[in-house]
């Protein structure tokens, strides 16, 4: 018996190793081979294989050497070719637009993140994927840190870019003693008097953009405290956030807000630390993919906007981009310096949002309309600095119907 | 013996509109050329400007026009601010550009300093330095972190950082050295075609030698110098990454940041940034309102029918003190940031300075780079494309306008110089609303090599045609006159004696706008496709997306290349026999 009850126990082994091993080589919901099942997608797939490539305009997941990387192993996938015409919102917009007045050749896939896909959508340069036979569609909601159809109807939101609400420290030039612990301390304390790296708000919008994010949506960051950076704590103003970053990185400043432009320093071994202020909201910017109303290779599109965000796309992006992933069954890449922040001044984590269009939206014209954001570097008094934004803010409400502070919550 | 012709009396005449040249270039063939132009660069820029007069839609979708932006721009005490510190900052960059590039010019030029052709080079590598690296270059050597701060304060009596790049004399200083050796590029030519006879004569009667080079030598480089000075001057204006990247920490705000703002932000002002531009257009009609006031009734002969020695100037003792000059302008402007931006490519992180972060990685995945091949064979073609085709329009616009009577050529002038109405990102607009948007004949060749190469001989038509305009001025008119008396036709004069005399000038206009083609980014990047990427490009996404290494390495490869084409220039001199690229 003992021999016999051996053998069976050996066999039943190997059959429940190799049903494992088969479950395991099984492609997810979203995997080509799933997609077989689904006739109507199968005739996407086909088509766009005979369209044979695809053309991006914008940027995000497809930048650099990196895209390129990721652009080979779609069309290693599918045998669609993806091309990229790398360019920041504003350009590749006026080309679209242009190209699409013109009635000539343009890009399958407009790439952007916010707040230019919502404005490439209310010029009417989009179509809606809501309606077509997307595998993602059908995936159930628990695999979505954010369901990448919940901003629009003719966009999908694709790779979060890194997350804001993060302090980044310099560790050689700010001892742990020192670490601030809320953006008031910030603001307000001697210590930290010219070792802010900030943005100014003469080249871009980014001071807009994180009031918006911290201060409008999360209520941490008071307006008072925007100006009492500038007129008390003598910032290194830099002209963008990547050079805010490198600031940062290497030692001419001590402090910064958010991880974005950090993971090249992070991954050379920068002596940087990320610190997480408690209960502040931690809010991400997710660049997004839309479908082209001209688009030439329509259907060659529509297979990579559906690769990108599955866990077969978002496994091979996340992992050569080191980013965060959109999905629960991905984990994160991010580069280990970034990965784990010390929270600090009190316990508790605040919420996780992305950034909604309308708040995208909402921040760029508050920048490009309120004009005190320009005179804080050179100085503007602090009643008249309030008061023209909140002005804006209230009439901006009254015109949206509201108060719109409600952000998308995003899974961590 | 030559013949000095600098007088201070009206110029001779040029030749009057008769014969065949009348029939080509005093006629329609000439008002063709115009008419050419005018579609690729004034249509753009008048459509432009039209907008920025537009107001709002009215209920009834009529267009009103009216003056807003303009009062929006001019009514701000801010404007007038931007514009003083913008003129400036241009005016003691292009001091500083114009005394070292003027004088390294006469010394590797016209005297007898050793390694002169060396510094030659030198200079051409310090021109075709990609800017934006060069400056975050400066930025890593001379920030308050920055390598020379960090070796001196090793030193007892240094206390804190020495040298502040974020400063306006950072601007300056790191401009300046860029625009000297720009200056130097575009005065060498008309020195070393002087006749050193001009300069034995002075000496004969009984001038020093500081006397012969201040009222002969000088006076005789003039229109080179003033070409090279007052382009030098509007590029300042225009010019934007420095000013951004140095000027923000100091809260120092020029003009040309803002009009990028405006044109590039969300929702973008592009009747303010129009409006503003209305400043560089009062520019560019001053300059040449200075140019033709200060050159006219003058003439600048130096290449004439008697032939011309051009002996160098003896320095004696000096030789050695002047290439240690030389040595130390290129080192401090172009070797060090240079040997910062090489050494940046082998680090996992740029300005994270250590052993422990050495790597190949960035030239790794940079050379595995599937678009690396396509782009560098786009890259040379355009540049080729570029140099021969700006050349050859250039050549034609600024003969007819500095050797002919025709009735336009004032109007072809400002023809070539309106492209700089305009800086970059507002250019690149007013392009694509034109050529991609408006003018159909374009679109076969929407994004192909071919349109970017159409886009960029628009760019370069301002400093190509400067170029060959100071060439031109320089050979005497009784050379043609002979020819033609001699029974030769206009066709074979020029071929045969106008062509080679100004072969150097023509050689340095390819090489100059070959250079300039081939880093141009603000033009590109609204025109290219994945077919047409160019290194540019890859260097402009390498530094966009996060990745400064491997955007240097598009940079250094640029060089690479760039280094080849002067080495073909200077074979091809050889091959010519003429004496130098110039």
């Amino acid at each position: 018996m003992r021999p016999k009850l051996l053998l069976l126990t050996l066999a039943l082994a190997a059959m429940l190793g190799a049903s494992s091993c088969a479950a395991s080589q099984a492609p997810s919901p979203a995997a080509p081979r799933a997609d077989t099942a689904d006739a109507a997608w199968q005739s996407v797939v086909d088509a766009g294989k005979r369209e044979g490539r695809v053309l991006v305009y914008g940027t995000g997941f497809l930048r650099g050497a990196e895209g390129a990387m990721i652009a080979q192993e779609f069309q290693r996938i599918y045998g669609i070719a993806v091309d990229n015409v790398d360019g920041a919102g504003s350009p590749s917009f006026e080309r679209l637009r242009q190209e699409s007045k013109a009635g000539v050749p343009t890009a399958d896939i407009y790439l952007a993140s916010p707040p230019w896909p919502a404005v490439v959508e209310k010029a009417g340069f989009l179509m809606s994927v809501r309606d077509k036979p997307l595998p993602l569609l059908k995936e159930p909601k628990t695999v979505w840190k954010v369901d990448p159809t919940s901003m629009s109807e003719a966009y999908l939101i694709q790779a979060p870019i890194y997350p804001n609400g993060h302090v980044v420290i310099n560790t050689s030039v700010l001892q742990a003693a020192d670490y601030p612990k809320s953006f008031h301390e910030l603001a307000t304390d001697p210590r930290y008097r010219g070792k802010i790296a900030w943005v100014d708000p003469k080249t871009t919008g980014d001071v807009a953009f994180k009031w918006t994010i911290w201060g409008y949506i999360g209520s941490a960051l008071s307006l008072q405290d925007i100006w009492q950076i500038y007129a008390n704590q003598q910032p290194a103003l830099y002209a963008d956030p990547p050079a805010e970053a490198e600031a940062v990185s290497r030692g001419e400043a001590a402090i910064a807000m958010g991880l974005s432009n950090f993971e090249s320093a992070a991954e050379s071994g920068a002596p940087i630390k990320v610190l997480r202020f408690a209960d502040i909201p931690v809010v991400t910017n997710i660049s997004a993919l839309g479908l082209v109303k001209q688009a030439q290779h329509p259907n060659a599109a529509l297979v990579l906007m559906n690769w990108a965000v599955s866990r077969e796309g978002q496994e091979f992006i996340t992992k050569t981009r080191r980013a965060l992933s959109l999905r629960t069954d991905v984990p994160d890449k991010l580069p280990d310096a970034l990965r784990t922040p010390e929270l600090v001044g009190g316990t508790t984590k605040g919420p996780e949002y992305v950034l909604a269009p309308v708040h995208a939206v909402f921040s760029a014209d508050l920048h490009s309309k309120v004009e005190v954001w320009r005179r804080l570097p050179t100085g503007v008094p602090e009643d008249e600095f309030e008061s023209a934004i909140n002005t804006y803010v209230a009439d901006w409400e009254a015109a949206n119907g509201g108060p719109q502070r409600q952000a998308i919550p995003f899974v961590e | 013996m030559s013949e000095l012709t600098f007088q201070a009396q009206p110029s001779r005449r040029p030749w009057t509109s008769t014969g065949v040249r009348a029939l080509i270039f005093s006629r329609w063939y000439a008002w063709m050329l115009i008419g050419v132009l005018s579609a690729l660069v004034v249509y753009p820029l008048a459509m432009l400007f039209l907008a920025s007069f537009r107001g709002a839609e009215q209920a009834d979708s009529t267009t009103v026009f009216t003056l807003d932006s303009y009062q929006r721009v001019f009514n701000s005490t801010a404007t007038y601010e931007l514009i003083w510190t913008t003129v400036w900052l241009a005016g003691a960059r292009v001091a500083l550009g114009c005394l070292i590039g003027v004088f390294l010019a006469w010394l590797v030029a016209r005297t007898d300093m050793p390694w002169r052709h060396g510094i030659e080079v030198l200079a051409w590598i310090k021109f075709f330095s990609p800017p934006l690296p060069m400056t975050v270059a400066w930025i890593l050597l001379a920030g308050k972190t920055g390598v020379l701060n960090s070796l001196l304060a090793g030193l007892p009596f240094v206390h804190g950082p020495v040298f502040d790049v974020y400063s306006y004399w950072g601007i300056v200083f790191v401009s300046g050295l860029q625009l000297a050796a720009f200056i130097f590029l575009l005065t060498v030519p008309a020195f070393r075609s002087m006749d050193a006879s001009l300069e034995d004569a002075g000496k004969l009667a009984g001038a020093t030698s500081l006397g012969v080079l201040r009222r002969i030598t000088a006076p005789l480089a003039l229109p080179a110098i003033l070409g090279a000075v007052l382009y030098a001057f509007i590029f300042a204006l225009e010019s934007f990454e420095t000013e951004v990247m140095l000027g923000t920490p100091a809260r120092i705000y020029v003009l040309s940041t803002q009009i990028y703002i405006l044109a590039e932000q969300y929702p973008n002002d592009l009747a303010g940034a129009t409006a503003l531009s209305a400043f560089f257009l009062v520019a560019v009609a001053g300059v040449i309102v200075v140019q033709m006031r200060l050159l006219s009734g003058r003439s600048f002969t130096t290449v004439s029918g008697h032939g011309y020695a051009s002996r160098p100037v003896a320095l004696g003792k000096w030789r050695w003190a002047a290439l240690a000059l030389c040595v130390l302008y290129f080192g401090v402007s172009t070797l060090l940031p240079l040997a910062m931006l090489i050494l940046g490519t082998f680090m996992r992180g740029w300005g994270n300075w250590s052993a422990a972060t050495f790597t190949l990685l960035h030239w790794q995945v940079s050379l595995q780079d599937p678009r690396l091949i396509g782009a560098l064979a786009n890259t040379v073609v355009l540049g080729v494309l570029v140099g021969l085709g700006g050349t050859a329009v250039c050549a034609v616009a600024s003969y007819l306008w500095v050797r002919t009577r025709f009735g336009g050529r004032r109007l072809l002038e400002f023809i070539t110089w309106a492209p700089r109405i305009a800086p970059g990102p507002v250019l690149a607009i007013a392009f694509a609303w034109a050529y991609i948007g408006g003018l159909p004949v374009f679109r076969p060749i929407l994004g192909t090599v071919l349109m970017l190469a159409v886009v960029l001989v628009v760019n370069s038509l301002p400093l190509g045609s400067r170029i060959l305009a100071g060439g031109m001025h320089q050979v005497a008119y009784e050379l043609e006159e002979a020819a033609r008396i001699s029974g030769l036709s206009w066709l074979t004069t020029l071929r045969r004696v106008l062509f080679p005399l100004l072969a150097p000038v023509l050689v340095t206009s390819f090489v100059v706008l070959f250079l300039l083609a081939i880093r141009n980014l603000v033009l590109i990047i609204f025109f290219y496709t994945p077919d047409s990427r160019v290194l540019s490009a890859i260097l402009w996404e390498g530094w966009r997306g996060g990745n400064p290494e491997r955007a240097l390495v598009a940079g250094l490869i640029m060089m690479a290349i760039s280094l080849v084409a002067l080495g073909a220039a200077l074979v091809a001199r050889r091959r010519a026999g003429i004496a130098s690229i110039y």
